[in-house]
């Protein structure tokens, strides 16, 4: 599942609704479905930080999203990025094509009103810090939206509302272009280490080979012995995963 | 869809630096973010190597010390004084027994701009031995990108005249803006056809191989021929026997300067961190692991039938 985090409830209303969230009771705000999972952090990045851990080590999530918005001296308000830097040394990987502009964010431990910036938060460094324990850097992602020109105000709902749903669709077809990680089916070595009481080591070699004959497109063998053998069972079996 | 060098990730301190400017006008819908320094971009832990290639960036950076290495006993010397240098990390192909994947922790390729240090670097040496053999595509395939990059043109240039024997080991064909230079040596890394399309991504087929092989020779050049890794595919002896008679019945012999060859082998170590990311059957195969080193049970039988295969000029087994 995707996981997204977000500062204030405020920002991420336009997302709840949209994607018909249902509130959890839970340590955290969590809003969710079969395929999203939202959490709201709370301002500043310890926070960010601790709300980001919170649903990594609850959830299995496949890939994780920073939704919020964002101070510019340079872009226009209502612009929305997806972010390639954050202070000069976390580098989130971008691999797939998709429909956002991109930009560098600065993060604060305090609210900007000042100076030139392409983009500031107060999120962003915590909420990626954290992820890396849990996941590799593509699978890391923040989707930042300009709400000011690095001024101190108070957006009302129906502000965030405007700023962010023009945006929807295109968030949308970004999380569906996240892949989950493919798994192999290797429950037919467990079944027959169960059967033939095999060992860890020998069934870590029969996991290796049946690897080796799906890899091939060789038809596994159906190993049913009539009589068992605790002994020659795992030298019979592997004779039959012949290479 | 690939979408190699998207990203293109810069060096402050060489931003401006002309050969950075020229390389960065041939992508000119990428996007270019700067860097305090490549290994802030290059090192990090939680990066997937194999993710990665899905869209490989590219670095330019800056090279420190060391330049250039001297081959360690572990890797086969086809001449004294053998170095090896790296004017790029990492490599547009994806073969799935390259090493690489298991030394580095990202797979986005760096390339190192500052060509006079290495020169300045292998003449100090250089001067000191008298002579040099410098594999400049020892750990990358430098020819590949070469129609991007131009690398082992600047170095071709800069061993002429000089007792340097320049190295470019290679799976790419692309050897038509090469010269006849007698201290270039061209080594052609061969495998069989259905290895090439089962493990070695992206690389020239085999007919271009020899294609290219044969122009070289028209040139003038001796080149090495590599068959390294052998592996050991279904009916591995049929399948080597045809390809080694395809290969010396369209290339004579007698023009090629040596052959090396050898099995699959590899540190054990990389190969459980390359198992971890890659679906190949390659780390799926039984081996024996010896010393650290992962290789075919049956190793000295697969390289008898090999030699039983070579015609009689030098060869160096690794
Ligand atoms: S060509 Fe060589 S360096 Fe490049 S991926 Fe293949 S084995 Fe690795």
């Amino acid at each position: 599942m995707v996981g997204i985090v977000c500062a204030y409830l405020k920002e991420a209303k336009p997302l709840i609704e949209y994607f018909g969230l249902k509130k959890r009771n839970d340590k955290f705000l969590i809003y969710e479905n079969e395929k999203i999972s939202l959490i709201i952090s709370g301002q500043g990045k310890l926070n960010s930080a601790v709300a980001t851990t919170f649903l990594l080590s609850t959830r299995e999530i496949s890939h994780i999203i920073n939704f919020g918005i964002a101070g510019s001296s340079e872009y226009k308000i209502g612009e929305i990025f997806l972010v390639n830097k954050i202070n000069d040394n976390l580098f989130p990987d971008i691999l797939i094509s998709h429909p956002f502009r991109e930009s560098e964010i600065i993060c604060f431990d305090e609210v900007v009103t000042g100076g030139n910036y392409k983009l500031v938060d107060m999120e962003s460094e915590g909420f990626f810090k954290a992820a890396v324990k849990f996941l590799k850097s593509h699978q890391i992602h923040l989707i930042k939206v300009v709400s000011d020109n690095l001024v101190c105000f108070r957006p009302s709902d129906e502000f965030m509302k405007n700023l962010i749903s023009s945006h929807l669709e295109n968030i949308k077809k970004y999380i569906n272009l996240l892949k989950e990680n493919k798994k192999i089916d290797l429950s037919i070595a467990e079944e027959i280490a169960k059967k033939y009481h095999l060992s860890f080591s020998q069934k870590e070699q029969l996991k290796n080979r049946i690897m080796y004959y799906l890899l091939n497109n060789i038809k596994l063998p159906k190993i049913d012995f009539e009589k068992t053998n605790r002994k020659n069972d795992f030298r019979r079996i592997m004779n039959e995963f012949k290479i | 869809m690939n979408l190699r060098f998207s990203h293109i990730y810069v060096e402050k301190q060489v931003k401006n630096e002309k050969y950075v400017k020229e390389v960065l006008s041939k992508f000119p819908k990428a996007e270019v973010i700067e860097i305090n320094h490549y290994k802030d971009r290059f090192n990090p832990y939680y990066q997937s190597f194999r993710a990665q290639r899905q869209a490989q960036a590219l670095i330019l950076a800056k090279k420190e010390v060391p330049f250039i290495y001297e081959a360690s006993e572990l890797i086969q010397k086809q001449d004294k004084n053998f170095f090896y240098t790296t004017p790029m990390l990492n490599c547009i192909y994806d073969c799935h027994y390259c090493f690489l994947q298991g030394m580095y922790p990202s797979s986005n390729l760096v390339l190192f701009v500052n060509f006079e240090d290495f020169f300045e670097e292998v003449e100090r040496v250089y001067k000191n031995l008298g002579n040099m053999f410098l594999s400049i595509s020892y750990d990358t395939d430098i020819l590949a990108v070469e129609n991007l990059f131009g690398v082992a043109e600047i170095w071709a240039d800069f061993v002429k005249n000089k007792d340097i024997k320049l190295e470019l080991r290679t799976k790419a064909v692309n050897v038509d803006g090469f010269e006849y230079q007698e201290n270039i040596v061209f080594a052609f890394s061969l495998s069989p056809e259905i290895i090439i399309e089962k493990y070695e991504k992206y690389t020239p087929k085999l007919d271009a191989r020899i294609k290219a092989i044969k122009k070289v020779i028209n040139k003038g050049f001796r080149p090495v021929i590599v068959f390294d890794p052998i592996i050991k595919v279904k009916d591995y002896k049929k399948v080597y026997k045809k390809f080694i008679e395809k290969v010396f019945s369209e290339i004579d012999y007698k023009d090629i300067e040596s052959i090396v060859y050898g099995t699959f082998r590899m540190n054990s170590t990389q190969f459980k961190a390359i198992k971890k990311e890659l679906l190949s059957d390659i780390y799926y195969y039984p081996y024996s692991v010896k010393n650290g080193i992962v290789e075919y049970k049956d190793k000295e039988e697969i390289i008898k039938f090999i030699e039983s295969l070579l015609p009689n000029i030098k060869k160096f087994k690794v």
